[in-house]
């Protein structure tokens, strides 16, 4: 595991249309480390990670990538570097899913032999392999859901370095098989390949289990930032979401349940 | 397996096109034979002439429109990730149209008291003049500070399209009988097009365009999962939309401006090869060129022999076989074939 900061935020202030989407906000991101974003609709969730992702980009905002400020990077250079993994990718034309995954490897210049390899090896992780010469179209909505990941990971390549995984709902299409197979893969891929991992989720109890570190966002302001067991109480989801949780803390589990 | 495929079917059809050409150049009013053309047999001098003159320019000039309109026209659908598509949707050929319509109907007088090289390009230099017009006016108002917005482009293209047509027909309503003999015409395209210069032009802007396009290849590709996902991929997506539409823009402009405008060709030729080969732009830009060049080359020649000695448009005839065609995609994809 390493020390090199993947993302630092310093005082980021989003203001569109007159209101406010992030005020205020600061934040360090680790390699290594799983950070999941919760919050109720509209607290700015995907904003924050837009503005990570760089989708905000006839502005500049104050995100520090891997040391250097975003807009001093090469496009080609970041990409290798920072996958984005959007919620919903609609793919017009039919290609196959194998061709999807390829993609990624757009940003790289190696070999055709080496894309090839990793374009498979992305795909046997995400349990994909078997659907390669499927048309993308016909695919369902979490097997979409999860070729791109692949091609998101192909992105980034195989071996241990630092890169940056950005996950917008990476679970919303899966079933619960493949949602924890997910989620265990990129806490794998933080813990074991040092990446620093950013999602967001509405599962509290998937993010208390896979995530290091949990944010709260309300109304654009980030209100928690901590491990699980000291982020998820019964009065700041009550603040959050209006509802009156329980929190069981169960004795062979290392993280809260919440109910 | 795909890759081998698309290179077999470069290859049968790179045959075609030769094959088809050389027969091209020898059908016509006066007939000439295969010896003839490779020089075994002597040529006369009138047979001679008719080769150089007419046929040669006549079989380049559809080569090169052909594969500008098909290449533009897979550019095109790739950038506005819509199917529909075509080159004409920026408002290119419309434009083109008034350019050429205000050259016959209101500059046609002045142009007899010209020199004879300027009055032969006028038509082609006035459309062009308007193809350019309307795709910046169609670019400027897609322009926001977010970058262009391909809907809004689309938007614009419609609008800009709406008004052309309504400057057409006001031209039409000027114009006296022949005037509106050769607007028409004009408009249905025709490749009798003996001004040697012109094809030099089109045919070397036809190449350097679709070289420039396919080197885009790759990035179209990345541009299919939308606009954002392209740039999370590396790929600077503002300044590339320039470059594919100022690309399109001259490729379409130049071809309309000189023979015309020629339907369907832009938009079925790319359908057709995403059939045979899928959607992969690497092999789609390159077999657009060629069966679009080898497609307009069948269509003039139906077009110059179906009802010989008089000519027909050869806009007619695209559409023609264009139009069912079109219409089997969408059976086919009613049928949930899902090829778009």
């Amino acid at each position: 595991m390493t020390d090199m900061i993947a993302v630092e935020i310093e005082d980021l202030n989003i203001r569109m249309e007159g209101r406010n989407l992030l005020s205020e906000l600061s934040l360090k991101a680790a390699c290594g480390v799983v950070i999941a974003i919760l919050g109720p609709n509209g607290a700015g969730k995907s904003t924050l990670l837009k503005a990570i992702s760089g989708d905000l980009s006839h502005q500049h905002y104050p995100v520090t990538l891997f040391g250097q400020p975003r807009q001093n990077w090469n496009r080609m250079e970041l990409a290798c570097l920072v996958g984005v993994l959007p919620q919903q990718t609609a793919v017009l034309f039919p290609f196959r899913a194998r061709e999807i995954v390829m993609l990624g490897r757009i940003p790289h210049r190696c070999s055709s032999e080496e894309n090839e390899l990793e374009v498979e090896l992305a795909m046997r992780k995400l349990d994909v392999w078997h659907l390669r010469d499927r048309l993308f179209p016909q695919l369902s909505g979490g097997e979409k859901q999860r070729v791109h990941f692949a091609r998101v990971l192909a992105q980034l390549g195989e071996g241990n370095a630092e890169r940056l995984l950005l996950l917008d709902e990476p679970t919303s299409a899966l079933d619960l098989g493949h949602q924890h197979q997910v989620l265990a893969l990129s806490r794998k891929l933080a813990h074991e390949s040092g990446y620093a991992v950013i999602l967001v989720l509405h599962d509290l109890n998937l993010a208390a289990r896979y995530a290091d570190r949990i944010l709260l966002l309300q109304e654009g302001r980030l209100i928690a930032n901590g491990p699980p067991g000291s982020v998820l109480k019964v009065d700041s989801i009550r603040a959050l979401y209006h509802y009156e949780a329980r929190r069981l803390n169960i004795a062979d589990l290392s993280h809260p349940v919440i109910i | 397996m795909m890759q081998l495929r698309a290179n077999n079917l470069l290859l049968i059809i790179m045959l075609a096109l030769v094959l088809t050409s050389l027969y091209s150049m020898l059908t016509g009013p006066i007939t000439l034979n295969w010896k003839q053309l490779f020089g075994l047999t002597p040529l006369d001098q009138t047979e001679a002439l008719v080769l150089t003159h007419i046929r040669l320019p006549r079989t380049l000039l559809c080569l090169a429109v052909g594969a500008s309109l098909a290449i533009s026209g897979a550019a095109m659908q790739g950038l506005f990730r819509n199917p529909l598509a075509d080159p004409g949707i920026i408002g290119v050929s419309s434009g083109a149209a008034v350019g050429a319509a205000i050259a016959l109907v209101l500059l046609a007088p002045l142009a007899l008291s010209m020199p004879e090289w300027i009055s032969l390009g006028l038509t082609s230099f006035m459309a062009f003049l308007g193809a350019l017009a309307a795709s910046l006016v169609v670019y400027q108002l897609a322009k926001t500070p977010w970058g262009t917005s391909v809907s809004i482009l689309l938007l614009a293209g419609i609008a800009i399209t709406a008004l052309s047509m309504s400057l057409l027909g006001f031209m039409n309503y000027l114009a006296d009988d022949q005037a509106l003999r050769d607007l028409t015409l004009w408009q249905m395209g025709s490749l009798a097009q003996t001004n040697r210069t012109l094809v030099a032009i089109v045919c070397c802007c036809s190449l350097i365009c679709a070289l420039l396009l396919y080197r885009e290849a790759n990035h179209l590709n990345a541009l299919a999962l939308g606009e954002a996902e392209a740039g999370h991929l590396g790929i600077d997506v503002n300044p590339l939309k320039r470059r594919l539409l100022l690309l399109a823009t001259i490729t379409v402009g130049v071809s309309v401006s000189a023979v015309g405008i020629i339907g369907f060709i832009g938009l079925v030729v790319p359908h057709l090869v995403r059939l045979l080969t899928g959607p992969d732009h690497k092999t789609l830009l390159p077999l657009s060129a060629i069966v679009g060049a080898w497609l307009l080359l069948i269509a003039d020649m139906l077009a110059r022999t179906l009802a010989a000695p008089a000519e027909m448009p050869v806009g007619i005839i695209t559409a023609l076989i264009g139009a069912p065609f079109f219409i089997g995609l969408l059976l086919r994809q009613k049928k949930g074939a899902g090829l778009i």
